[in-house]
């Protein structure tokens, strides 16, 4: 289960990943494939109403596979491709051990109050 | 995209790369002066040519966002044992030892082995909450002292 406060450090991240690069995109997918491996983003023609689904693949390296639809405007893939990659994390948090848990909200928690 | 940040971090990728303004021009295929106009913030870099530039300069594309990486272990390692050599100086020579030994050596002779382990661990210990490199490594002092061990 997610508590409240996570789903708020969470959504700032989504938030400082919406601020700090390009509202594109094409460079955001660079970005996250770069920096995140594990996420592959692919794109597929969608002819039902999907914006974009989202897989777990792996459950040892926990590979997740991202499809987002090209019929979508380009404004539209961006904030789909935003919203499945901050979905990753929170479903990432939900398959950790309660110990590593605790060092990743420590490690949210100094990195917010470092940007402050 | 905030095109004063990405000249900023492009100006200083290919200077610590040494490489002139017509050097990275000719690597990525495009004039030395598209190269000043990115790094005076005049024009917005195109994906594709961020990209090779990326990949020339040895960066990766969030670099030039603002974004600086951080170090993974095996540099944290490589700077530990930088200051391993430091105190190997104290000894003097060029004497092969193992971290262990070298730590232990450069407490002194009169050092009780272990005793002089304990003490390096200490300051190793304050050297790595110094540079604060919990943060880059995700292990604690302790779990990444055992881990070079074991490597070592």
């Amino acid at each position: 289960m997610i508590l409240p406060l996570v789903q708020d450090m969470l959504n700032m991240s989504a938030q400082s990943l919406r601020t700090r690069f390009p509202q594109d995109y094409r460079y955001i997918k660079a970005i996250a494939q770069e920096k995140w491996p594990h996420i592959k983003i692919e794109e597929k023609s969608f002819k039902e109403n999907i914006k974009g689904i989202r897989n777990l693949i792996g459950d040892s390296s926990v590979y997740w596979l991202i499809v987002i639809n090209t019929e979508l405007p380009e404004e539209e893939k961006y904030l789909t491709l935003i919203h499945e990659l901050l979905h990753c994390t929170i479903d990432e948090i939900k398959l950790l051990g309660k110990e590593d848990e605790e060092r990743l909200v420590t490690s949210i928690e100094k990195e917010i109050s470092d940007s402050f | 995209m905030n095109k004063e940040i990405v000249g900023k971090q492009l100006k200083k990728a290919r200077t610590e790369k040494n490489l002139s303004q017509e050097e990275l021009a000719q690597k990525v295929g495009i004039s030395r002066m598209m190269i000043s106009r990115y790094e005076i913030s005049s024009s917005d870099i195109p994906l594709e040519k961020l990209q090779r530039i990326a990949e020339i300069l040895d960066k990766p594309i969030s670099f030039f966002f603002g974004e600086e990486p951080k170090q993974d272990s095996q540099q944290v390692w490589k700077e530990a044992q930088k200051y391993l050599e430091l105190l190997k100086d104290k000894v003097g020579g060029d004497i092969l030892l193992s971290p262990k030994e070298m730590l232990a050596f450069s407490l002194g002779p009169n050092a009780n082995t272990d005793q002089a382990i304990s003490e390096a661990k200490t300051m190793m210990k304050n050297w790595y909450i110094a540079n604060k490199l919990e943060e880059s490594t995700n292990k604690t002092f302790e779990e990444w002292w055992e881990n070079m061990k074991k490597e070592n």
